[in-house]
Order: structure tokens, then sequence, then C-alpha cells
């Protein structure tokens, strides 16, 4: 990286979107990024997650240099079935775990058929 | 009969074209869409590392998310300094619906040859949020001094 560039690049982190019983469950790889330097924000239909970390390697004299600099920052768009009230972030070990409900009215419902 | 033309300068127009596809496909690789670490060339099933020097030690740093200290095994031998460990599946219910997964898991082992003058005894290694960080102190003869040159 140029020594001179001082401005931070940004990079996706890779991701793991599953469905569970009622809900969405995202994963994002983040290392080294801890609870201070995790932004999430929902606007509108627009989710967006910014996390920046401080690696010590970045900006000292490197031998070998694989780990690819810069903070990570995704942005997800959400349709309706997601409720916007009931999105749950966690963060353990450097991964960033949501969950992310499903709104009631797209949720399965059974109707009972009734014998008359 | 056409002639063409000979060109003995450069080479025939058809390598340029295979020269421009070269170029394209190299610009994919370098572009930051593609998420580090997951791409069909990249080092899958190898975790990437830094190494350091400073002074004083050299730091080695290797991106880890999602392990735990029971996952790792950091070893030193002679001169190699070797990283092992397993990086779980994420999934527990094997029903559930994906619908994009871009990590990897699986067994890993890195090995990196240690420069000479490192003290073998006083290796330090830590794990924090997903970031391995093993330290490796230079013997003291090792270690660049600056010596103070006084005027008379």
């Amino acid at each position: 990286m140029n020594e001179n560039n001082t401005e931070k690049t940004f990079r996706r982190a890779p991701c793991d979107i599953r469905k569970e019983a009622d809900k969405i469950v995202m994963r994002l790889e983040m290392p080294g990024v801890d609870k201070s330097g995790l932004d999430i924000n929902v606007d509108g239909d627009m989710l967006r997650i910014v996390g920046r970390r401080a690696l010590e390697s970045e900006k000292s004299n490197c031998i070998v240099r694989e780990i690819r600099p810069g903070d990570y920052s995704m942005e997800y768009s959400l349709d309706k079935t997601i409720d916007r009230d009931s999105i749950d972030a966690h963060l353990e070990k450097g991964i960033l775990t949501l969950y992310l409900g499903i709104s009631e009215a797209v949720k399965p419902r059974k109707i009972k058929v009734l014998s008359k | 009969m056409d002639l063409m033309k000979r060109n003995t300068r450069y080479l025939p127009s058809s390598w340029n074209n295979l020269r421009s596809l070269q170029k394209e496909i190299n610009s994919l690789f370098d572009d930051d869409f593609f998420p580090a670490s997951t791409g069909l060339f990249d080092r899958t099933y190898s975790p990437a590392v830094d190494v350091a020097e400073n002074p004083s030690e050299y730091v080695v740093t290797c991106e880890l998310p999602g392990l735990s200290e029971s996952d790792l095994d950091v070893q030193v031998a002679e001169n190699v300094l070797t990283i092992k460990g397993e990086k779980k599946d994420s999934s527990e219910n094997q029903n559930d619906r994906w619908y994009k997964k871009e990590s990897w898991f699986g067994s890993f082992q890195r090995t990196i040859p240690m420069p000479s003058g490192v003290d073998g005894e006083k290796i330090q290694a830590e794990l924090e949020s997903g970031i391995l960080r093993v330290t490796l102190p230079k013997k003291e003869e090792a270690k660049t001094k600056q010596i103070s040159v006084k005027v008379k």
C-alpha cells in the first residue's frame, strides 16, 4: 500500500445468510473489529454496517503482508419481510451475527377449516 | 489473393486482443467487490498472515474470526512457527435454508520460518476479536541498539 495514502479503504466482509424458523440470520466475518468500531444503521430499507479496525500490522514495517488492509463496509437492502423493530446484533470473536426478525404479516399462517 | 501486411515490429494483432483479455481478467481480481479470502483462487482454507518487525520483536498477526483458544494450536519447533487449527462450520442445523455462504470452514495450517535471533522461550500468543497475535521477542544480542555518540 502506498505509504502516503492515509485514507482508509473499505471492503466487504465474507457473509453468510440463512433462514431460521422465524428469523433471518446474517453472519459477517470481521476479524479485528470490536464493539467500539462497529456501527450498524437501519435507514428505511437500507441496512448499513461499518466495522472499523486498527490493525497494528497495517502501520508497522511488514515483512509479510497478506491481510488486506482497510475497514469493512456493507450495505444491504431490506424488503417487507423484515421487521425493522426486531433486529438484534451480536459481536463475538470477530464475527458479527445479525438476527433479522420476519414480520408477522409474511409468516405462513395455518387456517383452520371449520366443518359445520 | 489478398496480401496481409506483415508487422515485424509488433506481435500480430490477435495477441493484443489476448493481452487486453488478460488485463480485463486481472482487473476483475483486483476489484474489491470480491470479499477477501474467499475468492476462487484466493487462499481458501488458509488464513491470512502478516509478519511485522520492530526493534525489539517480530509480530505475527493472523486473521481467525470465530476461533476460540481450544480450536487453535500454536507450536514452535526449531526455527519454524506453526499455527494449526480448525475453523468450525457455523451452521448447527443442516436443514436451514441458505441464501448465501461466503465463509469457509475446515482445518488449516500455516508454517512460518522464524528469523534468526528470536528468543524461543519468550514467545507469546494472544487471541482477541478474531485476530491472533504472536510476539517473537528478539534475543538481546539481536536487538538493534542505539548508541549515542558523545561529542567531545
